[in-house]
């Protein structure tokens, strides 16, 4: 029997290729989505999973009332850590991870590295396996440095490394004493060389004192012990602790701890993390799965009920009701099964570049089964829904009218159809509106005035040769005509992160006002590669002798938040130091992304880090070549790694732009699948009506006026979904914008696209479907019958 | 074997019925060759088709070898009607994705009928019929009269005791429509019992009764 039913399928589907294709290549998109989506959402939520003692980490993490807000971050102050383990019971290890930029080099190569400095517990607590080397011993010793696989393979090739000495900024020696494997993919914790937290104290920084605050700690708790427990007893030990240290009541400054596993999702105050991209990214597989599911069912069910009079031959040759309902499920559940099939092989296929296109490393392999259980799940619930509804009311029905050739269930089949389209399209509107809001927004976020020219600036990382010849350096480059200015920073240019805290003053200050300021040491002419325009005053200048050692420049923001009238000429101290208000900068971004605006005080000290170089727009290849012999003059040997400011930009919206591109792509693919389904839809339809529209033209109807007929039951259910979609659409995206400190308009324009688009859709499916039946010789539909 | 009491059809449209069988009483032996006869519209169909359980009567009995049809469920009368009856129709009603042998086939799977015996009883079928070289072409692929003698081997594929027959010759030119009604002949000799609703004097001569129906009403006998 079932292969009499299997029989019928598979000449059916023969038979109907066109129909057939489109059914299944919605219910195939979808699939193959989701599962690409699924893998992607896997693998966010599986982060850090693989550390053995994930259940008993605990990260300490910074709350600080300020003006600028309330602010938490992941980062407290060296020596907290230890005093941590030794005064709680439930604290039994703690990590600190500090990353900082330095040269380093074995022989000829030489490489400036983001080195993660940590205690040497990291290896013992945390889950990374070491591929030669102690875990327990091998950062004991402050000369020491453990590599990747890749950074060993990076200096010594295919030599062991192990007992090899390593040179730090070119005179401190370190000695190689492990290799890690490689680093798990789903690691929030990354390094390439990783070297001992005492070693932080060889390169110029002193660990003891409780100055940095940006020492990421993690806290190895008892076993047992609950992490609401550790965080009461951190969070209250320290409020004491505060309070004996600085005399009074300390209402401003707190310490928690939080679970390590959530950080990556959830962030340090609970909305900083990837969450609302994996809630989005979830919501977008969930959508397309579902629409391209309905696709399926509404084509379906407008198929099966095409083949009534099979059903009622069957029930004359003595089926009974439950074998014409078996045939039909047997039959939509094998569609849909081939249309699982064909997903996973299209997953296969395309799963390299989307791995590309979200930059992870996503596998298949490991979640075969549960993705194969899920999707059969689906598949059998969209076949079993696609076959209901026509099962039923084929089978219930008494053959005599069938047989005749009767659509018996002409009503109910409509209505049901209808509602299908209506849902169908009011979720693919909504999608698409919030889809083009989200573009929209993420667009206004990456294209927005940062306040500064980021275009044709060169950034050098400073070697230490550069950094002690710089005077000498930039005047061979202005040497050069194409190099229109150069300047240093001592942090990053848009990447301004680090705060002189609270340690500033000047003359009136109102002692309740608290503002984290943030800083950067500058060179001249920083305001000129930067095209930074001044407010008020000046920027530094060589002209000014005493600018060096008197002089300083706020932005506007620091201005306004602490209060300072007339700024130009008053004294400003931080950091205990005296100096003169000279300028007052325009605001602009600290970071690319950061939609805020922070207070901030440039210092004219030459603490360089990186060069800054503005050439003119034109031979920029020989502009390039031409720093790069200057460089050569002072550094013959360190490496000349140049960038362009601008890549920082578009590195740093990477991520927004990967998400932007998942947006756009699973709102086409909706957009498609609806379009699809319609298309499908009113083919069918034209053809089953095929013998109303010959009837029509005999009686003198013209082809416009059977298009108009069609048109005007398809417009009806497109308005529908638009009235109710545009609606929803508003209500979630308003919702979602609001949560958003600088957001854009929803603007009616958005609506009014998206109703012309849904409109487009049906006009052009109607169109050409019906214009064939139309056009068609009356009489040639007629005979059929 | 079919008793018929008092049987009336009546659809209701606008809130109003109309008749279409009116207090019909019919007795039909074993064996018996019964032709119905009326115009266009005298509810010939309606009746074949309520003899052949596809259809239910609005009003009245219908007793099948002693079974009340009328108050079986559908399970039961599938059942019963799997069992007895076979139909054929004027337009043929093969399945137009299975190829003659799988139409003669598929009676016989809803009747559980193992797979050696299914396929010897499709070949005598065939042979009986002289189709067995057409056995592997689709109901596109054959004539009308092909079709319909294919029609009538699928009703009797399974030895019914009656046949059902709603104009079997109406899409057929004369010579074909002779030679099935000369198949029902010599089927009814065989002993089947065979009723066919038919326009046509010459088809209903072949039968040994006459019913007349005229707007429902039984007109003469």
């Amino acid at each position: 029997m079932i292969r009499n039913y299997l029989t019928i399928a598979i000449r059916n589907i023969l038979r109907n290729k066109g129909y057939f294709a489109i059914t299944t290549a919605g219910l195939v998109i979808g699939m193959v989505c989701f599962v690409l989506l699924t893998l992607w959402v896997v693998d966010e939520v599986s982060y850090d999973k693989f550390h053995d003692n994930l259940d008993r980490l605990a990260v300490v993490s910074w709350h600080n009332a300020l003006a600028t807000g309330q602010q938490t971050v992941a980062a407290t102050q060296a020596p907290l850590a230890p005093l941590l383990k030794e005064s709680i019971p439930g604290v039994e290890d703690y990590i600190r991870l500090v990353d900082r930029g330095h040269t380093l080099s074995s022989g000829e190569e030489s490489h400036g590295e983001s080195i993660l400095f940590a205690d040497s517990s990291i290896l013992t607590v945390l889950s990374f396996s070491m591929l030669i080397g102690d875990p327990a011993s091998a950062l004991r010793s402050p000369r020491t440095v453990v590599l990747t696989e890749s950074a060993a393979a990076k200096y010594f090739g295919d030599e062991d490394p192990m007992g090899k000495t390593m040179t730090l900024n070119g005179d401190i020696s370190v000695m190689v004493t492990g290799v890690v494997k490689r680093i798990p993919p789903s690691s929030s914790i990354r390094f390439g060389v990783l070297a001992p937290f005492d070693l932080l104290e060889e390169v110029g920084e002193d660990p003891r004192k409780w100055a940095g605050s940006d020492y990421f700690t993690l806290l190895l708790m008892s076993p047992g012990i609950s992490g609401a427990e550790v965080n009461e007893r951190v969070s209250s030990f320290c409020h004491d602790f505060y309070n004996e240290r600085y005399g009074s009541e300390n209402n401003f400054t707190q310490y928690h701890t939080f679970p390590f596993p959530e950080l990556r999702l959830y962030g340090v105050d609970g909305s900083s993390g990837s969450i609302g991209r994996v809630l989005v990214v979830s919501i977008i597989a969930l959508c397309l799965l579902f629409v391209s599911g309905m696709n399926f069912v509404m084509l379906t069910t407008a198929r099966v009920n095409h083949r009534s009079r099979e059903a009622g031959i069957r029930k004359v040759m003595g089926a009974s009701q439950g074998q014409i309902v078996r045939q039909v499920l047997v039959e939509t559940t094998m569609v849909s099964l081939l249309a699982m099939f064909i997903a996973l092989l299209i997953v296969e296929l395309v799963l390299p570049a989307f791995n590309g296109f979200v930059q992870k490393n996503l596998q298949v392999g490991s979640f075969v089964i549960e993705l194969g259980g899920m999707l059969l799940l689906w598949v059998t619930v969209t076949g079993l829904l696609a076959g209901m509804f026509p099962a039923v009311s084929m089978a219930s029905t008494l053959p005599a009218g069938t047989v005749r050739g009767q659509h018996v269930t002409g009503r109910t089949d409509r209505r049901l159809r209808q509602t299908l389209v209506v849902a169908q399209f009011t979720i693919s509107v909504a999608f698409l509106l919030l889809a083009a809001l989200m573009h929209q927004q993420l667009n206004y976020i990456v294209t927005k005035d940062i306040g500064l020219d980021k275009e044709n600036v060169v950034r050098l990382p400073a070697t230490t040769d550069v950094e002690k010849s710089y005077d000498f350096f930039k005047r061979r480059l202005l040497e050069h005509p194409g190099i229109l200015a150069v300047t240093t920073s001592g942090q990053n240019v848009v990447h301004i992160n680090s705060t002189i805290g609270n340690n500033w003053d000047f003359d009136g200050r109102d002692p309740a006002t608290r503002i984290a300021l943030h800083f950067d040491w500058v060179g001249y002419d920083y305001d000129r590669v930067l095209d930074i325009k001044m407010a008020q005053g000046r920027f530094y200048s060589e002209e000014y002798a005493t600018d060096a050692s008197d002089g300083i420049v706020l932005n506007e923001e620091a201005v306004q938040l602490m209060g300072i009238d007339d700024p130009i000429g008053k004294r400003f101290s931080y950091w205990g130091r005296d100096r003169t208000i000279i300028g007052v900068v325009k605001n602009f971004h600290l970071e690319p992304l950061d939609e805020t605006i922070k207070p901030l005080i440039l210092i004219l000290e030459p603490m360089i880090s990186s060069i800054y170089i503005k050439i003119a727009p034109t031979n920029q290849g020989e502009t390039i070549a031409a720093i790069e012999t200057a460089f050569r003059e002072v550094s013959p040997t360190g490496s000349f790694a140049y960038s362009f400011l601008e890549n920082r930009f578009i590195n740093a919206q990477s991520g927004l732009l990967r998400m932007l591109g998942i947006v756009d792509l699973a709102a086409l693919l909706v957009a498609f699948i609806a379009g699809l389904g319609l298309f499908g839809l009113i083919s069918f339809l034209a053809e089953r009506r095929r013998k109303e529209v010959g009837i029509r033209k005999t009686l003198g109807a013209t082809v416009p006026g059977i298009m108009r007929l069609f048109l005007s039951e398809f417009m009806r259910l497109v308005a529908i979904s638009l009235v109710i979609g545009c609606p929803l659409a508003y209500y979630l995206g308003n919702d979602w914008l609001s949560t958003l400190p600088y957001r854009t308009e929803i603007g009616w324009g958005l609506f009014a696209a998206t109703s012309l688009l849904a409109a487009t859709v049906v006009l052009l499916s109607v169109g050409m479907q019906v214009t064939r039946a139309a056009r068609a010789n009356p009489v040639e539909a007629l005979k059929y019958e | 074997m079919i008793e018929l009491k008092d049987i009336t059809k009546a659809y209701k449209s606008n809130g109003v019925n109309t008749y279409v069988l009116r207090h019909l009483n019919i007795d039909i032996q074993p064996g018996e060759f019964v032709s119905i006869m009326g115009p266009s519209g005298a509810g010939k169909s309606t009746l074949l088709n309520i003899i052949g359980m596809l259809d239910t009567a609005s009003e009245g009995e219908y007793m099948f070898y002693g079974d009340p049809v009328h108050s079986l469920n559908d399970k039961k009368r599938s059942l019963l009607y799997r069992e007895h009856i076979g139909f054929v129709f004027q337009s043929y009603h093969l399945i137009d994705e299975l190829t003659v042998y799988e139409n003669l086939e598929t009676p016989l799977l809803y009747k559980k009928i193992k797979s050696a015996q299914r396929k010897s009883m499709v070949c005598d079928t065939l042979d009986k019929f002289q189709i067995v070289g057409k056995k592997d072409l689709f109901p596109n692929q054959l004539s009308g009269g092909q079709q319909q003698l294919v029609g009538v081997a699928r009703a009797l594929i399974s030895s019914p005791k009656l046949l059902l027959a709603d104009e079997p010759t109406g899409n057929l030119h004369s010579e074909q429509g002779r030679e099935i009604m000369e198949v029902f002949k010599t089927l009814n000799e065989e002993g089947t019992t065979i009723i066919q609703a038919t326009h046509s004097e010459v088809n209903a001569s072949y039968a040994s009764r006459l019913i007349k129906l005229r707007d429902g009403w039984l007109v003469d006998e």
